[in-house]
C-alpha cells in the first residue's frame, strides 16, 4: 500500500459504510396523541424502530442518500416520505391517517337491519335469526323482535311494518322476488316462512327507504342472501316433535362444485295427539318438501347457484259456525308450491361486476269451505305463477363509491276459480312487469355518504308507469355515533286478493307510500342504540266503493288515503354480564288509513301503538348449551264490530298481547354427528292472546280468534355429519 | 498492476458487502428468532414482528420473514386485551402467511400458521366463526402432516385444538393425550433445515402439558 490515493480510497469505502444518519421523532394520530407499535424504517433496509408508549422512536442507519421513510401501523393508512440521508441527526413528526376501515366508514343504517356475518358492523349475525326463542326457526319471527314490525302477525300472515299491510312487505332471494314467501294462509291461523334460515348467509330487513334495486313493497322489504359454498360435504339428518328431515350436501374434490338435496315430512298428527287444539282436524295438517342445489365456482370470482323447491300441503280444519249452533264450518286446504331461483356473479372486465338471476315459481291453493260469513261455500281454485329474470352491473369507483344499474322482468299469471255455484268468475290476470333502476353509492369521506336512486316501473296490465326516486344520507359524527336520512317513493300495484271481492283491477294505478326517516345510532363497546323516527304517507290506495250489503261485486279505484308516524328504538348489549347478550327494541306507531272497504279512516286491524320486545340469550360454554328467552307485548289491536256504526269503524281494540318464549339448545356428538337439540316452549305463561273477533251474521254472537292451543311445545334433534377427513387423517399418522 | 490490485479490492470490498448482506440477514433472523422465543408482552411482540416486517420488506425473495410475521400476529391475540382487535391480527396474519406461502408453496410450515390463524378466527366469535373456520383449519393441518409428516409443530397444533375443544364435539384430555406423545417424538427427532428454519414449540409443549396436568 504504497499508494497513498489507494488508501484514502480505501478508508472511504469503510468511512462511507461506516457514516451513520439518526433518525428520531415521533409518531402521532389526527389528534396528536402518539401511536405505540408503530413500524417507522427506512424502505428496503433493515433499519428502523418500533415506537415506545407515547409514539416516539429512534433509530440509527448507515444507509445514505436518497431514501424513503415509511410509517405503518394497523388500521392506519402507510406514511411515506422522501429522505436523503447524510449523517447527522434528523427528526420527524409522522401524523398517520386513519385507514378507511369497514367499522370506521359510515353506513346507511335509517331503515335497515342488517344480519351478516362477513361484515363487521351489522347489528345483529346470521346465527341471531335462528336462534330468537319462541319462532322455531322462522325467519320472520325473528324479524318481529325487531324495531318496526309488529311482534305479533295475530291470525294474519306476514310481516306488518310501520301501520302497512302484509302484503306490503316484500320478500326477495338473491335479488329477486318471491311470490309466496309464507305457508298458504288458514283461517285465524298465522303461517310461517317457507325458507329455513340456514339457506341464507345474510339477512337484510328494511322498515322502510330501501334500494331502488327492489320494489313492489310500499312498507318493507326482506332481502335475503343465500349462502355461498359450503366448506365440507355434510349428511344432516332432523327428527321433531312435528316431523323428520333427511340432506345431503356433496363437495367436489376441487372444492369447484357442491350439489345436494333434501327432503322434508311434517305432520301434526302426533303433536294433536298429544296437545289438544281449539279445532278439530278431520285431516291433520301433512306436509312434504324436497329441495334441490347447485354451485359452482366458474372463476376465481364467478360464482353459479340454482336453488329449487316444491312443497305439497294438505290439511282439513273445522270450527263452530256461529250462525246455527252444532254445526261445524269446514276448510280444506290443498297447497303445491314450487319456488325455483339460479342466479350468476362474476367480474366482467373494466371493473364491472354482473349479477343476473332467473327465478320460476307457481303456487297452487285448492280450499274447499262450508258456507262461513263473509264466503261462498264450495270449492276455490287460486293459482298464481310468476316468471321473472334480473340483471345488475355495478361497479366501485374509488375505495367505496359505487354505480348500480340494471333492470328486471317479471311475468304473473294469477287465476282464481270461484264455486260455480257462486256464479261469479273472475277473469285471469296476467302481467307483463318491468323495471330499469339506477343508484350510486357517493362517498365524500369516510364520514358522509350519499345514496341516490331512480326507479322505473311499468306494468302492461295496468297500462301504467311510474318514477321512483330514492335518497340515503349518512354522517358519521365520530368512531362510533352517526346519523342516517332516507327518503323515497314507493309504488305498488294491487293486492291481487282484492279481485276476490271486485271488479275491474285494470282501472286501477300504482298505490303510492313515501318515507321520510331519520336514525342515529351508536356502536361500541360490543353495545348498540338506535333510535328511528318516520314519517310515512300514504297515497291512490286501492279503495272500493264501499255498500256493506251488496252483493254485486263492488267497482275499484285509487282515491284511498293513508299515513303512519312513529318513533322505535333499539338497545343490544353483548358486553355487561358475561356470556349473556340481549336487546331490547320499542316501536310507537300512529297511523290511520282510508282503504279498500273502510268507510272512514282508521286504524287498521293489523297495527298496535306500541310494540316492544327483549331478546335474551345465555351461553354454558361449559355444558354446551344456551338458554334463550324472548319476550314480545304489544297493545291491543282494532277489530271490527258488525255492532257499531260507521262513524265508530275499528274503534273497538283487542286485549293487549303478551308472549314469553322459552328454547333451551343443547351441542353435542352423537355417532359422531354434531348435534344440536332443541326444545322449545311458546307463550309458556299462558297468556290470553286474543287477535279479534269473529261475528254471527246478525252480529249477535261472537267468538275470539285465539291460537289453536294456549302455548306451541317443540322438541327437535339435528344431526350432521361432517365428510371432513381431515382429523382421522392425522390420528392415524 | 495497480489498477488490478485496485479492481481486486474493489471486487473484495464489494463481495464482502454481499456475503455481509447475506450474513446480516441470517443473523438479524437469528437475533429475532431468538428474541421471539423469549417474548412474554403485547409491546415485545410488536417489536419483533415490526423487526421481521422491515426485513420481509427489504428480502423479498425469503419466506421465513413474513413467516413469522404471521405467526407474531397469531401470538399477539393472546396478549392483546382489546377483542375488537383481533380480526385485525388476523387479518394481517393471513396477508403475510399467503405471502410466505406464494415464496415457498406447498410448505408443511407454512400450513400450520394458516391453521392457527383459522382457529383464531374461531376465538373472535365462536357461534358465528366455528363451523366455518374449523373444518378450514383442520384441512390445513391435514395438508401440513401430508406434506410433511414429521414436522412436529403439526401433531403440536392439533393437539392444542383437541384439547380445547369440548369432549361432546370430539376433543378432550384423552383425545388430545396421544397426539401430543406425537408431537413430543416428532421434536425429539426434529432437526431443522437451518438456523433460521422454524423451530420452535417445545415451551408450548411444556405449557399444555401442564395444563392437561391441571
Amino acid at each position: 500500500m504504497k499508494n497513498p490515493l489507494l488508501l484514502v480510497l480505501c478508508c472511504g469505502v469503510m468511512l462511507a459504510q461506516a457514516q451513520t444518519t439518526t433518525l428520531k421523532g415521533k409518531v402521532t394520530d389526527a389528534k396528536k396523541n402518539g401511536i405505540p407499535g408503530v413500524n417507522v424504517l427506512i424502505k428496503d433496509s433493515y433499519d428502523g424502530a418500533t415506537t415506545d408508549a407515547n409514539g416516539v422512536f429512534s433509530f440509527t442507519t448507515e444507509e445514505k442518500g436518497e431514501k424513503t421513510l415509511q410509517a405503518s401501523f394497523i388500521s392506519y393508512e402507510k406514511y411515506e416520505q422522501k429522505i436523503t440521508l447524510a449523517g447527522g441527526e434528523q427528526t420527524f413528526i409522522i401524523a398517520l391517517k386513519e385507514a378507511f376501515n369497514e367499522m370506521k366508514v359510515v353506513t346507511i343504517t335509517a331503515g335497515a337491519f342488517e344480519a351478516s356475518d362477513s361484515k363487521k358492523s351489522t347489528v345483529l349475525k346470521a346465527l341471531d335469526v335462528m336462534t330468537t326463542a319462541g319462532t322455531q326457526g322462522d325467519t320472520y319471527g325473528a324479524l318481529r323482535t325487531l324495531p318496526g314490525a309488529q311482534t305479533s302477525s295475530g291470525d294474519q300472515d306476514g310481516l306488518f311494518v310501520r301501520g302497512g299491510s302484509g302484503s306490503e312487505a316484500q320478500t326477495f332471494i338473491d335479488g329477486m322476488l318471491v311470490r309466496n314467501p309464507f305457508f298458504s294462509s288458514v283461517p285465524d291461523i298465522a303461517q310461517r316462512g317457507r325458507f329455513n334460515p340456514f339457506l341464507f348467509k345474510g339477512t337484510i330487513f328494511s322498515s322502510g327507504g330501501y334500494s331502488a334495486q327492489y320494489g313492489q313493497g310500499m312498507s318493507s322489504a326482506v332481502i335475503l342472501e343465500s349462502q355461498d359454498f359450503p366448506e365440507k360435504s355434510v349428511t344432516s339428518l332432523s327428527l321433531s316433535s312435528v316431523g323428520v328431515g333427511l340432506g345431503h350436501y356433496e363437495l367436489s374434490k376441487d372444492g369447484k362444485t357442491a350439489y345436494g338435496g333434501d327432503f322434508n315430512y311434517t305432520t301434526l298428527a302426533p303433536y294433536y295427539a298429544l296437545v289438544s287444539q281449539k279445532f278439530d282436524h278431520p285431516k291433520n295438517p301433512v306436509f312434504y318438501g324436497e329441495s334441490a342445489y347447485f354451485r359452482r365456482r366458474t372463476s376465481p370470482t364467478g360464482i353459479l347457484k340454482f336453488y329449487a323447491t316444491a312443497s305439497q300441503g294438505d290439511l282439513a280444519i273445522s270450527s263452530d259456525n256461529l250462525d246455527s249452533a252444532g254445526k261445524k264450518n269446514l276448510f280444506e286446504l290443498a297447497n303445491t308450491n314450487i319456488y325455483t331461483n339460479f342466479s350468476y356473479a362474476d367480474m366482467i372486465g373494466g371493473g364491472w361486476k354482473l349479477n343476473a338471476g332467473f327465478s320460476f315459481s307457481a303456487n297452487s291453493d285448492q280450499i274447499t269451505n262450508t258456507y262461513s260469513y263473509g264466503s261462498f261455500p264450495g270449492t276455490f281454485k287460486v293459482n298464481n305463477s310468476l316468471t321473472q329474470g334480473k340483471i345488475v352491473f355495478s361497479r366501485f369507483f374509488g375505495r367505496l363509491s359505487a354505480l348500480r344499474v340494471g333492470g328486471e322482468f317479471q311475468h304473473s299469471e294469477d287465476n282464481i276459480k270461484l264455486p260455480e255455484n257462486s256464479g261469479f268468475t273472475i277473469d285471469p290476470v296476467n302481467d307483463n312487469f318491468s323495471s330499469l333502476f339506477a343508484e350510486t353509492d357517493v362517498y365524500l369521506s369516510s364520514k358522509i355518504v350519499a345514496r341516490v336512486g331512480l326507479r322505473m316501473e311499468y306494468s302492461a296490465f295496468l297500462n301504467k308507469s311510474n318514477l321512483a326516486p330514492r335518497l340515503s344520507l349518512a354522517y358519521k359524527l365520530n368512531d362510533v355515533a352517526q346519523f342516517s336520512f332516507a327518503y323515497g317513493d314507493f309504488y305498488q300495484k294491487a293486492d291481487s286478493l282484492l279481485r276476490w271481492h271486485s271488479s275491474g283491477s285494470q282501472n286501477t294505478g300504482f298505490q303510492k307510500a313515501t318515507h321520510y326517516i331519520l336514525n342515529y345510532q351508536v356502536i361500541a363497546n360490543d353495545r348498540i342504540f338506535r333510535v328511528e323516527g318516520f314519517y310515512k304517507n300514504y297515497d291512490r290506495l286501492v279503495e272500493t266503493d264501499y255498500q256493506a250489503a251488496s252483493y254485486t261485486l263492488p267497482v275499484l279505484n285509487n282515491n284511498g288515503t293513508g299515513w303512519a308516524d312513529g318513533l322505535e328504538f333499539f338497545y343490544r348489549d353483548k358486553k355487561t354480564i358475561k356470556g349473556m347478550d340481549y336487546w331490547i327494541s320499542y316501536s310507537y306507531l300512529d297511523t290511520k288509513r282510508k282503504y279498500i272497504y273502510y268507510p272512514l279512516a282508521a286504524q287498521p286491524t293489523y297495527a298496535a301503538n306500541h310494540n316492544a320486545s327483549l331478546r335474551i340469550q345465555k351461553f354454558f360454554t361449559k355444558i354446551s348449551s344456551s338458554l334463550s328467552a324472548t319476550y314480545s307485548y304489544a297493545s291491543g289491536r282494532p277489530y271490527f264490530n258488525p255492532n257499531r256504526p260507521d262513524a265508530e269503524f275499528l274503534t273497538d281494540r283487542t286485549p293487549d298481547y303478551h308472549n314469553l318464549g322459552l328454547s333451551y339448545t343443547y351441542l353435542t356428538n352423537f355417532y359422531k354427528a354434531f348435534t344440536v337439540l332443541v326444545l322449545s316452549v311458546n307463550n309458556v305463561l299462558g297468556a290470553d292472546q286474543v287477535f279479534g273477533y269473529r261475528y254471527s251474521t246478525d252480529g249477535k254472537t261472537r267468538a275470539a280468534i285465539t291460537p289453536p292451543a294456549p302455548r306451541f311445545f317443540f322438541l327437535g334433534a339435528f344431526l350432521s355429519w361432517g365428510q371432513d377427513r381431515s382429523k382421522e387423517v392425522i390420528n392415524n399418522n | 498492476m495497480k489498477n488490478l490490485f485496485f479492481i481486486a479490492l474493489l471486487t473484495l470490498a464489494f463481495a464482502q458487502a454481499g456475503t455481509a448482506q447475506n450474513d446480516k440477514f441470517v443473523k438479524t433472523m437469528e437475533t429475532n428468532i431468538a428474541m421471539m422465543d423469549t417474548a412474554h408482552s403485547l409491546e415485545f411482540y410488536q417489536k419483533i414482528s415490526n423487526n421481521f416486517e422491515r426485513i420481509a420488506g427489504r428480502e423479498t425473495k425469503e419466506w421465513t420473514p413474513p413467516y413469522y410475521v404471521a405467526l407474531s400476529q397469531i401470538q399477539m391475540m393472546s396478549f392483546e386485551p382489546d377483542q375488537s382487535k383481533w380480526s385485525d391480527l388476523c387479518d394481517k396474519g393471513d396477508q403475510f402467511i399467503a405471502m410466505a406461502d406464494s415464496l415457498s408453496p406447498n410448505n408443511s410450515e407454512i400450513y400450520v400458521v394458516k391453521c392457527m390463524l383459522a382457529y383464531g378466527r374461531i376465538r373472535i366469535d365462536p357461534m358465528t366463526n366455528g363451523q366455518k373456520y374449523a373444518p378450514i383449519g383442520s384441512q390445513f393441518l391435514q395438508k401440513a402432516i401430508t406434506l410433511n409428516p414429521d414436522n412436529p409443530r403439526a401433531y403440536l397444533e392439533n393437539g392444542i385444538n383437541t384439547f380445547y375443544t369440548p369432549p361432546m364435539w370430539g376433543g378432550g384430555k384423552e383425545k388430545a393425550e396421544p397426539m401430543l406423545a406425537t408431537a413430543k417424538e416428532k421434536f425429539d427427532a426434529f432437526k431443522p433445515a437451518n438456523s433460521i428454519a422454524p423451530n420452535w414449540g417445545k415451551n408450548v409443549y411444556a405449557f399444555i402439558m401442564g395444563e392437561m396436568g391441571k
